[in-house]
């Protein structure tokens, strides 16, 4: 490496101060600013920069609207410019922009000269970081939606191949049979067996229509709906699925029935494939904040903060996502080796209140 | 085949091959289908009376549908582990590895025999061979060949 000097130095450090994409800001202990960069110029709205270039205003604060903490996402509470012991190499904040309204950057503020008490505050625009993650997550997304919806056909389809179409097959063959026979005995017995798989049919398409819309959801609400599913949970899974409901009327808006039923479905559902237990507790409540659900097992449990995915790694986000229509509010909690809490909280309008609203406005 | 007592019976296979488990499915009636484990020897837990088989589902209801002998000699390395709800006995019953063979009746088959073990590599071809000799024939009111009329 070539020996600088200091002359060299101070031209290279002049033209990255006028050039730098970065936005930089020089400021005092009291927290004036004493420079800025043209990149900063460019952020700041006009009307600030140039009360600030007169001396009006030169308080960072005229356009900084808060950082992002560990407790909150804008704050002001024990702020960058306040805490200089805080550690302050990279953090969040959030400006008011020229043109852009409120935008988030990622920034370092430090001291530069202790005894001067000169502090330097470097700000990088995250935007087209956070639109290429954004964008990104998307995409993972939808391929993720695509796939469990191609997943959800597939498996319909081939119920429909291996047990509709299968059992049809061999009764269409008995049919043949039925045909040449002419001994009482054996038309009888054919018979019989022919009355045995269109009853297994039956069964099939029952279950396949109801794992698809359980019709006692519609028509006669969600402690029916959940009822027949458990006892469908207990023949097919072999676990015990204890509830306990103390619902106070019979329904409620479909879009709330749906989200409850899918919800614990999905909770109920995951606690049989990975809890280890054969017993689940679920919980039915309702009180003046809403209708409450908690769907619970002792099990293995996992790791809330790194669930290691096991399934399509849809459920828990799906989940979510049913709460957050409704207006709901979702918590997991869970404990390596001692269980999982599916706990589902939604505000509810009775069907009855709602027919009175419908009236009021017709 | 009258008086014949199937529970005696279970135990004596499970005996004879060495075996930890051995459950017999059977269909409940003609016209109103329902298969389930009816008969256990050497089992865990009664869980297994929980169940309702499926045609087609779990290890009872596939060789129930397909009619032919089913052997995994080792679960954990074998394609059905990744999907092990699907196989609660499995679960339940701490199974490592197993054969099942389908019972028959009027060409139909009617009931299934599972024979276990919770040692993986344990059930083999060789018990498949094992078996098919000691049972012979019928195994009770059922064939343990499909009769061809």
């Amino acid at each position: 490496m070539i020996q600088m000097t200091n002359e060299q130095m101070m031209s290279f450090l002049m033209k990255m101060y006028k050039n730098s994409s970065e936005a930089i800001f020089f400021l005092d202990d009291q927290n004036q600013i004493l420079a800025l960069n043209p990149s900063a110029e460019n952020i700041i709205d006009p009307s600030v920069l140039e009360s600030i270039k007169g001396g009006g205003i030169s308080s960072v604060c005229s356009f900084c609207r808060g950082y992002s903490s560990e407790e909150q996402e804008i704050t002001c509470t024990e702020c960058y410019l306040q805490e200089p012991s805080k550690d302050f190499s990279s953090f969040q904040v959030y400006l008011e922009t020229k043109n852009r309204g409120i935008v988030p950057y990622a920034a370092t503020y430090h001291s530069v000269d202790e005894n001067d008490k000169v502090f330097v505050f470097m700000l990088r625009d995250l935007t087209t970081q956070y639109k290429t993650q954004e964008s990104l997550y998307k995409n993972q997304l939808t391929k993720k939606t695509i796939q469990a919806q191609e997943n959800e056909r597939k498996r319909i389809s081939r119920e429909l191949h291996d047990s509709v179409v299968q059992e049809l097959v061999s009764m269409l063959v008995d049919m043949r049979v039925l045909k040449y026979m002419d001994n009482k005995d054996s038309i009888v017995e054919q018979v019989k067996q022919s009355e045995e798989s269109l009853n297994r049919l039956l069964e099939d398409v029952r279950d396949l229509s109801v794992f698809l819309r359980p019709a006692s959801l519609d028509d006669l609400g969600l402690e029916a709906a959940f009822r027949t599913h458990f006892k469908w949970l207990e023949n097919n899974y072999g676990v015990q699925v204890n509830m306990q409901s103390t619902l106070n009327q019979n329904r409620y808006s479909p879009d709330i029935e749906t989200a409850v039923y899918r919800i614990c479905q999905e909770a109920v559902l995951n606690a049989t494939k990975y809890s280890g237990t054969d017993q689940i507790h679920v919980l039915l409540s309702e009180n003046s904040e809403g209708l409450e659900l908690i769907v619970r097992d002792h099990g293995k449990g996992f790791n809330v903060n790194s669930p290691e995915v096991i399934g399509t790694g849809l459920g828990l986000g799906g989940m979510e996502e049913r709460a957050e229509i409704v207006g709901g509010n979702l918590k997991v909690y869970s404990v390596p080796n001692e269980g999982t809490t599916i706990y589902f909280k939604v505000p509810v309008v009775s069907r009855v209140e709602e027919e009175v609203h419908e009236n009021n406005h017709s | 085949m009258p008086n014949f007592n199937y529970q005696v019976e279970v135990d004596q296979v499970r005996n004879y091959l060495n075996a930890d488990l051995v459950l017999l499915a059977m269909t409940s009636s003609e016209t109103n289908f329902e298969l389930r484990w009816h008969y256990a020897s050497g089992n865990k837990n009664n869980k297994y009376k929980r169940f309702v088989l499926k045609s087609g589902k779990g290890i009872a209801g596939q060789v129930f549908k397909v009619g032919k002998p089913m052997i995994i000699e080792n679960i954990v390395e074998s394609e059905i582990n990744q999907r092990l709800y699907e196989y609660p006995i499995v679960l339940f019953e701490d199974i490592k590895s197993f054969l099942a063979i389908p019972l028959w009746k009027n060409s139909r088959v009617k009931a299934v025999l599972l024979v276990a073990s919770r040692e993986k590599n344990d059930i083999t071809n060789q018990t498949f061979k094992e078996l098919m000799g000691y049972l012979g024939k019928c195994f009770g009111s059922f064939d343990t060949q499909e009769m061809m009329v």
